[in-house]
């Protein structure tokens, strides 16, 4: 199968695509790329960024995107569509409150809560939790075809595939119930009943360790959210199904200099610790075709000579030659990165889309990128 | 030579300044920027900078792959600090250690922090609670800072930029859920908070490439960085392509249209339009520095390379950076 029959099999036969790279290799554009392409082929396309560097927007020429579905251009999608969104933590947060806890007035309790605030709006995870939840509405029940997704770059993308197991495990029954205020231990302080539940020393050692105040505080917020926590805890452990689901691919895009080439195959490692195998390799902005053959000083004076300019002969040698060895050093680094690349999951699963003459930008960019996976129309 | 050279000239000689001044004078330099823009190699070559200073750096890596060496005679890299190479000592700290470690200096005991580690529901409330984590790290940064900072910045390789925001903002974080009962902890994040806003003691070092979106997002970094304080030192521009060997219009005209010289002509353009692009990014750069930080934060530039990973490249960066640079003769701007 040519690369390119294997980009439409992934394509029609994924609900959901999930695009993992390191940073400056084009992920952005490759899942604007493909959802574009899906929708080429007649589906309704999602395309989701987790990135809160927000640049999918840029990539797809929309103005502003936010946390609703956006429908890009349907010049650029017919006949089928694809809407485009980003994640924002706070309303998305907020959102998904609203869904597991329908009572305004304990609703208003919780945002008041300063436990509450600072998960929602100030701290690192957030994202990838709330990435997780909105990924299984969508896919779940979105009504899309295919839903792609554009991952942040290496460190918090593997944050984003654990947090599922981290968010289940310390939703879990098991272990909220040491935060949680039971009706017949009203009586007891909150370390008292942590002493209390079989002698669980461990848990006031974390009091100590993290200061009681933080504890305290983490304990009010459970006690008063206690049923959010169970809706929770089931949420992530089907989006984690998601993830690990058959209809679900995973493609690595990467360059070709040696460092991404690195950093893919060590993706490539921890999908496969996570169970997880890619069915795909896109290396992009690769500088094809080999060595050029270095320019000839004869050519370049006969040029130069038939212009009616041979006085410029040397200069144009030079000039020209020059380029040429640069160059050609980035061909040969290339040429080596795509072997190392093909070795990780063979040559049929590793799609090449060359480096641009020009730099273009957003719809020219993933035009051109459909074009170097056989996509363009 | 026209005298924007000159100023140009200039301006790269005062940032290479800064840029060794924030190395001598401060005990933290986080190093950040967009992912995939070289803040590794940059960090490699900026503890060999601060040894050919006369100073004896610690290269905190966070989380990082393994992978090859990026610094010459270089040995493999612990989550202890030891000596990595001739002169520079090195640590690669991944969180769940760092939580370990820190939780250890809170703690009376090691026998109490393996209790605390060796149970699971400690350990998943650990792994998840927020902002725990952030803390823990920076918190480990800053115990390194404390021990060794005297004799050498501790320059840390931080994650893309959205990490290293979560990071600053944890200490905040942590003390907005504890403001009502304060506390050690609720100390500590002080402390810890003001040590990051601290221009004597802490510098953000940014990196970007020049291209589009690195520069807009590098911009977009600032700004926050500005807004919670942070102070920042020189922004590292990496990658830039040097010009191509000059060539007269008329005779690339004619190189493209001859057949047996029409593929070098368009290699040599295709450099010429990325040189082209790296001047047009990096003026966009220094504008939008300038309209944030007035003259105080200028670009240090370094040069692309074909190869650009192999174990000699911070090691080319740094002979970059100490090369002299010429300024050309002109009236004093």
């Amino acid at each position: 199968m040519s690369g390119t029959d294997h980009v439409r099999k992934l394509l029609l036969d994924s609900k959901l695509v999930v695009c993992v790279g390191s940073g400056g290799v084009g992920k952005t554009t490759t899942a604007a790329a493909l959802a574009i392409a899906a929708a080429r082929s007649g589906k309704k396309a999602a395309v989701l960024t987790i990135d809160p560097a927000r640049r999918l927007a840029q990539a797809l020429g929309v103005e502003a995107m936010g946390n609703d579905p956006r429908a890009l251009n349907p010049d650029l999608t017919a006949p089928g569509s694809v809407d485009a969104m980003m994640l924002e933590a706070g309303p998305a947060m907020d959102d998904f409150v609203k869904r597991l806890l329908p009572d305004e007035e304990r609703r208003e309790r919780l945002y008041a809560n300063r436990m509450y605030q600072v998960i929602a709006k100030h701290l690192g995870g957030t994202h990838e939790y709330m990435a997780i939840e909105r990924l299984h509405g969508l896919v779940e029940e979105g009504g899309y075809d295919v839903v792609i997704l554009d991952t942040p770059p290496t460190v918090n993308a593997l944050d984003f595939l654990d947090a599922p197991n981290r968010l289940a495990g310390f939703f879990s029954e098991k272990i909220t119930r040491f935060f949680v205020k039971e009706q017949e231990d009203k009586k007891k302080g909150f370390f008292d009943r942590l002493k209390d539940r079989a002698g669980d020393l461990a848990m006031s050692v974390l009091g100590k360790a993290l200061g009681e105040g933080f504890v305290e505080e983490l304990g009010d917020f459970t006690t008063a959210f206690q049923g959010l926590f169970v809706g929770i805890h089931d949420r992530a452990v089907a989006a984690d199904r998601i993830l690990r689901a058959a209809s679900t691919s995973f493609v690595i895009i990467s360059a070709a200099d040696p460092v991404r080439t690195a950093e893919a195959e060590a993706f490539l490692q921890t999908l496969q610790r996570l169970d997880i195998n890619p069915r795909a390799i896109i290396a992009n902005r690769v500088h094809l075709g080999g060595e050029a053959i270095p320019v000839d000083v004869g050519a370049v004076a006969a040029t130069m000579v038939a212009a009616g300019m041979p006085e410029h002969t040397s200069v144009a040698f030079e000039a020209l030659a020059g380029g040429e060895r640069q160059l050609n050093a980035v061909r040969a680094r290339d040429k080596r990165g795509l072997a190392h690349l093909e070795r990780l999951l063979g040559k049929q699963r590793l799609m090449i889309v060359g480096e641009l003459d020009e730099e273009v930008k957003d719809r020219a960019a993933v035009e051109h990128f459909l074009k170097g996976l056989g996509l363009a129309r | 030579m026209n005298l924007s050279a000159r100023a140009m000239a200039l301006r790269e000689r005062q940032a290479r300044a800064n840029l060794d001044q924030v190395l001598t004078s401060r005990q933290i330099v986080f190093v950040t920027g967009k992912g995939g823009v070289g803040k590794s190699v940059v960090s490699a070559a900026l503890a060999l900078r601060a040894r050919s200073l006369g100073l004896r750096p610690v290269l905190f890596e966070c989380d990082s792959p393994a992978r090859l060496s990026l610094l010459p005679e270089g040995r493999p890299v612990s989550d202890e600090v030891t000596e990595v190479a001739p002169g520079i000592l090195g640590i690669n700290q991944k969180s769940d250690d760092a939580i370990r470690a820190y939780a250890a200096t809170t703690l009376p005991s090691k026998a109490l922090a393996d209790l605390l580690f060796e149970n699971r529901v400690a350990r998943s409330f650990l792994n998840a609670a927020p902002s725990v984590s952030e803390m823990a790290l920076i918190g480990r940064i800053v115990a390194v800072a404390e021990k060794y900072g005297a004799d050498g910045p501790v320059i840390v390789d931080l994650h893309a930029t959205g990490h290293a925001i979560s990071l600053l903002r944890a200490p905040s974080g942590i003390m907005r859920v504890l403001q009502k009962s304060k506390g050690a902890l609720w100390d500590r994040a002080h402390a810890i908070e003001q040590m990051m806003q601290d221009d004597k003691r802490t510098a953000f070092v940014t990196v970007a490439v020049p291209e589009e979106l690195p520069v807009t997002e590098l911009l977009e970094l600032h700004g926050k960085l500005k807004e919670y304080g942070a102070p920042v030192g020189p922004v590292i521009l990496n990658s830039f392509v040097s010009a191509p060997i000059e060539m007269p219009a008329a005779a690339l005209a004619a190189a493209l249209a001859s057949p047996s010289t029409a593929s070098a002509a368009r290699d040599w353009r295709f450099l010429q339009a990325q040189h082209e692009r790296c001047v047009r990014e990096k003026e966009r750069l220094e504008t939008g520095l300038r309209a944030l930080h007035g003259d105080s934060v200028l670009a240090v530039t370094l040069p692309a390379r074909a190869d650009n990973s192999d174990e000699r490249l911070a090691p080319r960066l740094v002979d970059a950076l100490a090369r002299p640079i010429v300024v050309p003769a002109g009236d004093t701007p």
